[in-house]
C-alpha cells in the first residue's frame, strides 16, 4: 500500500501495543491469583 | 442533593451546552459539520472515541456489574488492542484515502448501492435502539434521586445533547467529549478514594482486596471454553476480537470520530489510544464496583438497593414476610462484618476459619436476596427479579451505584459524580446522533432522495437529522429500562447485526471476486443466521459475543458463493 510522507512506518507501535497488552492480562491474572486464595 | 450538589451539576450542564454552541461558527458547511473538516489532533478524537464509548452504562452498569459478579467483566476487551491493530492496519487507510463520509459509502464504491443502503440501515435501525438504552440509564438514576417522572427525565438528559450536537456538529461533539471524559475519570477517582476513605480503619487496602477475593470479586480471568459464558479469556478474546472489529470498524459512531483526524497517521493514533487506555480504564470502574462491595461488607447494604420496589412490597399483602426476611438479612450481614473482619485481622488456621463463615454468610445473604427479589416479582411483576448477575437480582445490578452515591458520599461529590454520570451519557449520545445523522443524510437522503441540492441544504436536513434520532433514542429509552441489566442489552442488540456488517467488509477487502449481489446476499443470510441463532431454544444459551463470528463466517460462505455463481462486477474503487 502506497504511503505518503505525513505517513510513518507503524510497525514497532503495533508490537508495543500488542506487548503491553499482554502484560496487562498477565498482571490480571496475577493480581486475581494473589488475592483470590 | 444538596445545594453545593445542584450547582456543580447545573454548572457542568451550563458549561457543557455552551462550549457545544461555540462550535457553531465551525459548522457552517456539510464537511465541516459532520468531519469537522478532518482537522482534528489524535488525542482530541481519541477521547472523543472512547466518550463515545464509555456511557452512563459503563458508570451504572459496569459498577453494579462488578459489585454483584467481581472482575471478570474485564475479559470482554481483550480482544480490543489486538482488533485496533488490525483496524490500522486495514480498514482505517480504506476509509481515510477515500474520503469517504460514512462507511458505507465505500461498500457502494466496492459493491453496490444495494449493499451501501442495506448496512446503513442496519446501523440505523441498531443505534437508534441503542442510543436509547444509553438515555434510560442515567434516567434511571435521576428518577430514583428526584422521584421524577421517567419521560421527563429522558427528556432532560436527551433535550440539551439534542440542542449542542444539532447546532455545533461533530466539532461540539468532539471537544466536548474531551471535557467530558476528564469528568468523567475525574468522578471514578474520587469515588475510589472515598470508598477507600470508607474501609475501617484498621483494614488496609491489600487485607480488603483478599476479602473481596474470598468472595468471588477479585477473579479476573477464566480460562474455561465454554460458549455459553460471556466473560472468559476465549470468549472475550475471540469473540471480543470480532466485536470491537465491528465496531470500531463498521459502527459509523466510530468510524465518524477517526475521519475527523488530521491525516492517516493521526487517526490511527486515535484509535491506539483506545488500545492502550481502554482496559485499565475499565479497570477503574470496575474497581469502584470492587471498592463498593468492599464498602458494603464494612456497612450495612439494603436488602435490595431499587428502593421504589421495596415501597411497594411493604404495601402488599406480602409486607410481613418481606420484613422477617430484612430481619433475617440483616443478621447473616452482621455475621459476615464480624468474619470479615477476624478474617482481615489474622493468620493461618483463624483466617481460614473465618474465610469460610465470610463465604457462608455471603451465600446466605444472597439467599435472602434471592427471597426478596421473589415478593418483589410477585408484586411487581417485573420478570428481571428472577434472573441474577452473580448474587444479585439482576435488575438491582443498576441501583448499586446511584444508591451508594446518593446515601454515603459527602455534599459536592453526589454533585461530581451525577454530572460525570451527566457527562458519559451525554458524550455517548452526542457521538451516536451525529453518526445516525450523517449515515441518513449522506446515505440515503442525498443519495436516494435528493442528490444535487446545495450544501446549505444538506446541512439543514443533517440538523433535522440529529433532532428526529434524538426524539427516537428518548422514546426507545422507555422501552430499554425494563430490559435488565443495561449494558448487556446494548451489546446483545449491536451483537445481532455487528458480525454481518463486519463480514461485508471482510469481503470487500480480501476477496477480489466477490460481487455486490454476493454482499447483498451474505448480509442478508448472516443476520437471518445470527437472529435465528440468538432466538432458538437450542443455541440461545450461547453468549451472544460469539453471534459476530458466526456473522462474518455466514456472510463470507454466502458471499462467495453468490459472487462466483454471478458475473463478476468491474472494481470502480
Amino acid at each position: 500500500m502506497p504511503t505518503s510522507p505525513d505517513e510513518q512506518p507503524m510497525g514497532r507501535t503495533y508490537l508495543l501495543v500488542l506487548v503491553c497488552h499482554a502484560a496487562v492480562i498477565t498482571t490480571l491474572w496475577w493480581v486475581g491469583h494473589t488475592f483470590s486464595r | 442533593m444538596r445545594l453545593l450538589d445542584w450547582l456543580v451539576v447545573a454548572g457542568y450542564l451550563i458549561w457543557i451546552v455552551v462550549d457545544g454552541l461555540k462550535r457553531t461558527k465551525a459548522a457552517t458547511e456539510i464537511e465541516g459539520y459532520l468531519l469537522a473538516n478532518r482537522s482534528l489532533p489524535w488525542w482530541a478524537v481519541g477521547l472523543s472515541v472512547m466518550a463515545t464509548q464509555l456511557s452512563a452504562i459503563t458508570l451504572v452498569g459496569t459498577t453494579g456489574q462488578a459489585y454483584a459478579d467481581g472482575m471478570r467483566f474485564i475479559q470482554f476487551y481483550f480482544g480490543l488492542p489486538i482488533a485496533m491493530v488490525l483496524l490500522s492496519v486495514t480498514l482505517v487507510p480504506f476509509f481515510y484515502r477515500s474520503g469517504v463520509y460514512t462507511a458505507y459509502e465505500y461498500l457502494e464504491r466496492r459493491f453496490d448501492v444495494k449493499t451501501r443502503t442495506a448496512a446503513s440501515v442496519l446501523f440505523l435501525f441498531g443505534r437508534s435502539m441503542s442510543t436509547g438504552a444509553i438515555i434510560s440509564a442515567p434516567a434511571v438514576i435521576l428518577s430514583i434521586i428526584f422521584h421524577w417522572n421517567l419521560t421527563l427525565t429522558i427528556l432532560a438528559i436527551g433535550g440539551p445533547t439534542i440542542v449542542y450536537t444539532m447546532l455545533g456538529g461533530v466539532q461540539a461533539v468532539t471537544w466536548t467529549d474531551v471535557k467530558q471524559m476528564a469528568i468523567v475519570v475525574g468522578g471514578l477517582v474520587c469515588a475510589v478514594i472515598a470508598l477507600i476513605l470508607g474501609l475501617p480503619s484498621d483494614v488496609s487496602i491489600s487485607q480488603a482486596l483478599h476479602v473481596a477475593g474470598a468472595a468471588g470479586r477479585m477473579s479476573t480471568i477464566d480460562f474455561h471454553f465454554d460458549v455459553r459464558q460471556t466473560y472468559t479469556f476465549w470468549s472475550g478474546l475471540i469473540g471480543g476480537l470480532f466485536l470491537h472489529l465491528s465496531y470500531f470498524g463498521c459502527d459509523q459512531s466510530q468510524v465518524q470520530r477517526y475521519l475527523t483526524a488530521k491525516s492517516l497517521d493521526q487517526a490511527r493514533h486515535s484509535l491506539l489510544m483506545s488500545a492502550f487506555v481502554k482496559i485499565p480504564l475499565q479497570v477503574l470502574v470496575l474497581m469502584v464496583g470492587v471498592f463498593m462491595f468492599l464498602f458494603y461488607v464494612f456497612n450495612q447494604p439494603p436488602m435490595l438497593f431499587n428502593g421504589s420496589h421495596t415501597r411497594a412490597v411493604e404495601q402488599s399483602a406480602r409486607a410481613d414476610e418481606y420484613r422477617e426476611l430484612d430481619r433475617q438479612f440483616t443478621a447473616a450481614y452482621q455475621g459476615r462484618r464480624e468474619a470479615a473482619s477476624e478474617m482481615a485481622q489474622s493468620q493461618g488456621a483463624v483466617r481460614e476459619s473465618a474465610r469460610e463463615r465470610f463465604r457462608a454468610t455471603t451465600a446466605e445473604m444472597a439467599a435472602i436476596r434471592g427471597k426478596a427479589a421473589g415478593i418483589i416479582k410477585d408484586v411487581t411483576k417485573e420478570a428481571g427479579y428472577g434472573d441474577r448477575t452473580g448474587d444479585t437480582p439482576k435488575p438491582d445490578v443498576n441501583y448499586v451505584f446511584p444508591t451508594f452515591v446518593t446515601t454515603r458520599l459527602p455534599q459536592g461529590l453526589v454533585g461530581l459524580i451525577i454530572a460525570a454520570i451527566f457527562a458519559a451519557a451525554m458524550s455517548a449520545t452526542a457521538g451516536e446522533l451525529s453518526a445516525t445523522a450523517t449515515a441518513t443524510v449522506m446515505d440515503i437522503y442525498k443519495r436516494l432522495v435528493n442528490t444535487s441540492a446545495a450544501d446549505a441544504h444538506y446541512l439543514m436536513i443533517s440538523r433535522l437529522a440529529v433532532a428526529f434520532w434524538g426524539i427516537v433514542a428518548c422514546i426507545v429509552a422507555h422501552v430499554a429500562v425494563q430490559l435488565g441489566s443495561l449494558i448487556e442489552v446494548v451489546n446483545r442488540i449491536g451483537s445481532i447485526f455487528y458480525g454481518s456488517l463486519l463480514g461485508v467488509f471482510v469481503l470487500a477487502l480480501l476477496f477480489k471476486r466477490a460481487n455486490g449481489h454476493g454482499a447483498f446476499a451474505g448480509l442478508v443470510a448472516g443476520i437471518c443466521v445470527v437472529v435465528a441463532f440468538a432466538f432458538h431454544p437450542a443455541t440461545r444459551g450461547v453468549s451472544y459475543l460469539w453471534h459476530n463470528p458466526i456473522g462474518v463466517v455466514v456472510v463470507l460462505v454466502v458471499g462467495m458463493t453468490v459472487s462466483l455463481l454471478t458475473r463478476p462486477q468491474p472494481r470502480t474503487a
